[in-house]
């Protein structure tokens, strides 16, 4: 082989490297960072790209759509010490590349972190009932927090969601236990009330009673004293009827202790006819 | 050791071909000039020497050649680009600006996830001015008078 054949040989090889090394075809969607020697360059948009070989080198490879970030769960305590467990997934572009190289390490993971914090401080200032019901609020809140950062890493922050937000396994435990002592207080209260009430009403128909007896018993004197007045009237001053009434009802009331088994002696007074005019005798005296 | 012009149309074939597999876009070129060494080699009987040197050229020629046409490429679509198309959008201005301060821009449809943004200018712009984006800045949008 000739000299002149191997410097054309060695020639190729060097144009085909050179070339291969110089043309670079960037995706859609991603965006390359471009150093020459050591210091940034550049910044290579989709398509076709060239660059010196040997001085510039591609030291990051971006992908510039929207970044899916999952932010795993975590534990929060909030202001009334109860614990919460929440999770986020938060979509996040890449808006200035050469911030989210050189800005900071990784800037997945360091928006990653900022959310989680940034979310525990948040919930740590709510309630546990205000947290759990208050996503949109949370939301808001954790976007305004974490865009001073964003800009510093060239990252906008499209739109942070809350999956879950829910007691821990005892909190959930205990919120039950909190809901079940509640209905029973419910149901004490409701059964003690219906005794009250039973009692109440209980004593209200004693005194109605009590009352109706008593009306009734007044009722009873007054007809009898009517009965004796109306005797009394239709007796007059006359002596007789009267004392044929008394003895016939004292007749009556000897024969009745007479039937009577527990008394046999039976005292009678030896006057009759005097006794009972001396009761009357009293009687016609007040009459 | 003698190049047959078969060799090189053939040659070239192949490095189109490999074209497909590299994801690099330069072997064409390689394989077209192989496949113009071969046309030059079929009616000129040339020295391997000279076919090489000719390759060469050829190669690199068309490699300049493409990339000067090439150089006045638009973008179709900037979705999916860092900046995005969301610089030049207009928005309304809904809450005022002082100078080098912060107002709140609305959008008629959302940009970026958002149809309201925080917005910065460097000169004072009264609400209900319409404002061109010029840039993002992570949660902000810098704007100027429209």
């Amino acid at each position: 082989m000739s000299a002149g054949l191997i410097f054309v040989i060695a020639l190729l090889v060097f144009v085909a490297v050179t070339i291969a090394k110089g043309v670079r075809v960037v995706a859609q969607g991603e965006e390359w960072i471009v150093e020459r020697l050591g210091k940034y360059h550049g910044t290579l948009k989709p398509g076709l790209n060239i660059l010196i070989p040997y001085l510039d080198a591609v030291a990051y490879k971006l992908v510039t759509k929207d970044i899916i970030l999952d932010v795993q769960e975590q534990e929060v305590i909030t202001r009334d010490n109860a614990v919460i467990l929440t999770n986020a997934i938060a979509f996040v572009k890449v808006t200035d590349p050469v911030k989210a190289v050189y800005g900071v390490t990784d800037f997945s993971e360091a928006i990653r972190n900022l959310i989680m914090t940034t979310l525990r401080s948040i919930v740590g200032e709510m309630e546990l009932d205000e947290a759990l019901s208050s996503r949109d609020k949370i939301k808001a809140r954790l976007r305004e927090s974490i865009a001073d950062e964003a800009v510093d890493w060239g990252l906008t922050v499209k739109s942070v969601e809350i999956q879950d937000i829910k007691p821990s396994q005892s909190m959930q435990r205990a919120m039950e236990m909190q809901a079940a002592a509640e209905r029973e207080r419910k149901a004490a209260v409701t059964k003690a009330e219906g005794e009250k009430q039973a009692a109440i009403l209980e004593a209200e128909a004693r005194l109605e009673s009590a009352k109706r007896d008593a009306n009734a018993q007044v009722m009873l004197a007054e007809a009898s004293a009517e009965a004796i007045r109306r005797v009394s009237v239709a007796v007059g001053n006359e002596t007789t009827p009267m004392l044929y009434l008394l003895g016939e009802k004292y007749i009556a009331s000897l024969e009745k202790l007479g039937q009577g088994g527990s008394s046999k002696v039976v005292v009678m007074p030896a006057d009759l006819q005097e006794t009972l005019r001396g009761l009357v005798g009293k009687l016609g005296g007040r009459g | 050791m003698s190049m047959e012009w078969w060799h090189w149309a053939v040659g070239g074939i192949a490095l189109i071909l490999l074209e497909l597999v590299i994801p690099a876009f330069f072997v064409v070129w390689f394989g077209l000039g192989a496949l113009l060494v071969a046309l030059v080699a079929l009616v000129a009987d040339l020295s391997l020497t000279a076919q090489l040197v000719l390759w060469l050229l050829a190669s690199v020629a068309m490699t300049v050649l493409w990339f000067k046409v090439f150089e006045h490429r638009r973008h179709k679509t900037l979705s999916g680009t860092a900046e995005g198309d969301v610089i030049g959008e207009v928005g309304l201005l809904v809450g005022a600006i002082e100078a080098y301060g912060r107002g709140k821009v609305r959008f008629q449809r959302p940009v970026l996830g958002a149809d309201e943004w925080i917005c910065l200018a460097e000169t004072a712009i009264p609400a209900g001015e319409r404002v061109r984006v010029v840039g993002i800045e992570g949660s902000f949008l810098r704007v100027t008078r429209a």
